[in-house]
């Protein structure tokens, strides 16, 4: 038993000594895979300057500094990050809590990488914080791969010793409440910017208004001049004349004559009386021409007239020379026995 | 070619002689109903097909049945059921055991007037195949396809209320109906006449007065009934604003208007206005006739929007303001 105990203390003594004997600017380097040896490596490194049992581990440094030693409890702490190893390795620079050792990640930004021949010197500023009191080693871990190798190797940098303090509380005082909302008074400048918005707003109206006037006055403007209509009679027989001397059926065209005649007849009952003759057939037509109190000589003349005309429209009939004639000396008779005293 | 009215006046007016033997006839059975009864004919002349819209008891299957016996010829009214199948309206193929054969059971389609009493009320695959045969004229059992008899009248009705539970017709079937009849309940004076008919002793029967064989000649006269090409524009001048209102400065009706009337529309209308002239013994067409039939034609074939109901206007508000706008020639 004796035996066993000194062969063990034997065996740490000569750890002990190899450890020791490390070099400074040693730096740690192993595959992930192989977590334990990493965690033993991150534990080994004293001023970021260790050394690993990996062979790719010389060609990486990875260097933390911090401005100061003195931090509050929470405090974000910045860490400025310099890693150099050869050019063609990729570099994955801490973005997880896990690779901050007794730290937490806050924030990186953007790594600035050189290029320095077969070299590559990577520079980033990294937010983290602490939570605990007391002395803490800070230290960071970067991931990196090699090309023709599909493992990610990890490298541990320098470690920081932080004298990190918590915030004293004064017992003595008593509790306080929440401070009330502030109340911040309008400045001179937020008058002014919303006399600015008004006044804004007022031009736009103002041009808006000018806008639509000019528009309207264009159309006002472009709109003819309206055409004073001739009063129904004079029109109604001024049409008459014009037919009368077109000589229509005269030249065989009885139907457009008599569609002409009876439509200055209509309309001129439609425009002296208000009926709608010009949408209405003659079956509609008498009943409302009835009632406009006319001699029942002159309401069956004017049937007569229509239904002739009717006939001649949609029956091919030829009406005589005499069925025309009187067609057209009725109509001037009922145009000017009816015509409005006004249009005289 | 040159067209002799005087002749096809004449003409028309001793082929339509039969219209006053026939109206009295069915005046005989029918008080009132004048308008349905000139319908009746016009569908019947024109070898179209009505869909007649109104509450129960306004004489529609006694006038069908009153026309029928009037002719002395085959009618057949069927009642549409939720559960009517096709082959109960064209027939079927039945087994017969004694001859080992199958044999053709012609269905009550096979008639010259047929009653289709509320129509929306069976599924679409019946209602589909009354409209293919009323279309053909014709109907295929089993392998066999057989002419229907001639003339062939088909007269459906539809209620307009108690919409629950009905198969409203699509509208592509709807243009296959030549009219759509709407009937309104009787006058007092010829409500009063009715009841006294209907509690007398002896309840008046319609005898034969035309023979199917007179009704297809008079539909060969029909189509010698002159219609002048002002008829013509006019009834497109219509069936166009049905489609297209501001082409005749009907704007307000161009958001009420979901579609107009199909080409069906233009040509029922100018067969139905040739009927409505030969049926007054005319033998031309006047815008009168035109105006008579157009609510009947176009008032199934014109779709009112979802504005328009909300503006509570319906179809026929539509084509009135139509008619009362455009000219007549």
């Amino acid at each position: 038993m004796r035996r066993k105990t000194t062969s063990l203390l034997l065996a740490a003594s000569c750890l002990a000594l190899i450890l020791a004997g490390a070099p400074a600017t040693a730096q740690d380097a192993t595959p992930q895979s192989t977590a334990t040896a990493s965690e033993a490596a991150r534990q080994r490194t004293g001023d970021g300057t260790a050394q690993d049992r990996n062979p790719l581990a010389e060609d990486i440094s990875v260097h933390a500094d911090v401005d100061s030693t003195q931090y509050l409890i929470g405090e974000w702490i910045v860490l400025s990050l310099e890693i150099e190893a050869p050019a063609t390795w990729t570099i994955n620079p801490p973005v997880t809590d896990e690779d901050i050792v007794n730290g937490e990640f806050v924030a990186a930004e953007d790594p600035d990488r050189n290029i320095e021949g077969e070299r590559q010197r990577l520079q980033q500023e990294i937010t983290v914080t602490v939570f605990d009191t007391g002395s803490v080693t800070l230290g960071t871990i970067v991931r990196y791969r090699v090309p023709g190798d599909t493992s990610t190797y990890t490298a541990v940098s320098n470690s920081i010793d932080l004298r990190v303090t918590t915030v004293e509380l004064d017992t003595t005082q008593s509790f306080r409440d929440i401070k009330d909302v502030m109340d911040v008074s309008l400045t001179i400048w937020d008058y002014l910017m919303i006399a600015g918005i008004i006044l804004l707003v007022a031009l736009l109206l103002w041009f808006g208004w000018r806008w639509y006037r000019s528009r309207r006055d264009r159309e006002e403007t472009v709109e003819e001049p309206p055409v004073p209509e001739l009063p129904p009679a004079v029109m109604a027989l001024s049409d008459l004349d014009a037919l009368r001397a077109q000589r229509l059926w005269q030249e065989g065209r009885h139907k457009e004559y008599q569609s002409r005649l009876t439509d200055i007849l209509r309309t001129y009952v439609e425009r002296r009386y208000d009926v709608p003759a010009m949408e209405h057939p003659t079956s509609e037509i008498m009943p409302d021409v009835a009632m406009l109190g006319l001699p029942s000589d002159t309401l069956e003349r004017f049937e007569r007239v229509l239904l002739t005309a009717d006939r001649t429209k949609f029956a091919r009939y030829t009406p005589t020379a005499k069925e025309h004639e009187s067609g057209m000396q009725f109509a001037v008779e009922f145009v000017e026995s009816t015509r409005d005293d006004a249009d005289v | 070619m040159e067209v002799n009215i005087q002749e096809i006046n004449e003409r028309i007016q001793q082929e339509s002689a039969f219209v006053d033997a026939l109206r009295m006839e069915i005046g005989k059975v029918i008080i009132g109903q004048k308008q349905m009864v000139e319908r009746l004919l016009i569908g019947l002349l024109g070898d179209g097909h009505i869909l007649l819209e109104g509450v129960p008891g306004l004489a529609k299957t006694t006038a069908i049945k009153t026309l029928a016996a009037a002719m002395k010829a085959m009618f057949h009214r069927i009642q549409f059921t939720p559960d009517l199948l096709p082959a109960d309206l064209i027939g079927t193929m039945i087994y017969n055991q004694k001859t080992g054969e199958f044999q053709t059971k012609q269905g009550p389609i096979f008639a010259n007037f047929i009653l289709a009493d509320e129509i929306n009320r069976s599924p679409a695959k019946v209602q589909s195949a009354l409209l293919e045969a009323m279309q053909e004229r014709q109907v295929t059992i089993g392998e066999q396809t057989f002419a229907l008899p001639r003339p062939f009248l088909v007269m459906a009705t539809q209620n307009p209320i108690e919409q629950e539970g009905t198969y409203p017709l699509p509208e592509a079937q709807v243009d296959r109906f030549m009219l759509k009849v709407k009937i309104d309940y009787p006058s007092r004076d010829e409500e009063l006449g009715i009841m006294r008919q209907q509690i007398a002793a002896d309840i008046p029967v319609a005898s034969p007065v035309i023979s199917a064989e007179d009704v297809l000649k008079a539909r060969r006269a029909l189509h010698t009934v002159y219609m002048d090409e002002k008829i013509e524009r006019y009834i497109l001048d219509i069936v166009m604003a049905t489609r297209d209102p501001r082409q005749f400065d009907l704007d307000r009706l161009s958001n009420y208007i979901a579609y107009g009337g199909s080409p069906r529309a233009s040509i029922y209308l100018a067969v139905a206005g040739k009927a409505h002239a030969f049926i007054q013994r005319r033998g031309y067409v006047i815008p009168e006739d035109i105006r008579a039939v157009c609510f009947d034609v176009l008032r199934h074939r014109v779709a009112v929007t979802y504005e328009a109901e909300a503006e509570e206007m319906n179809s026929e508000m539509i084509i009135q303001e139509i008619i009362d706008t455009i000219e007549v020639p």
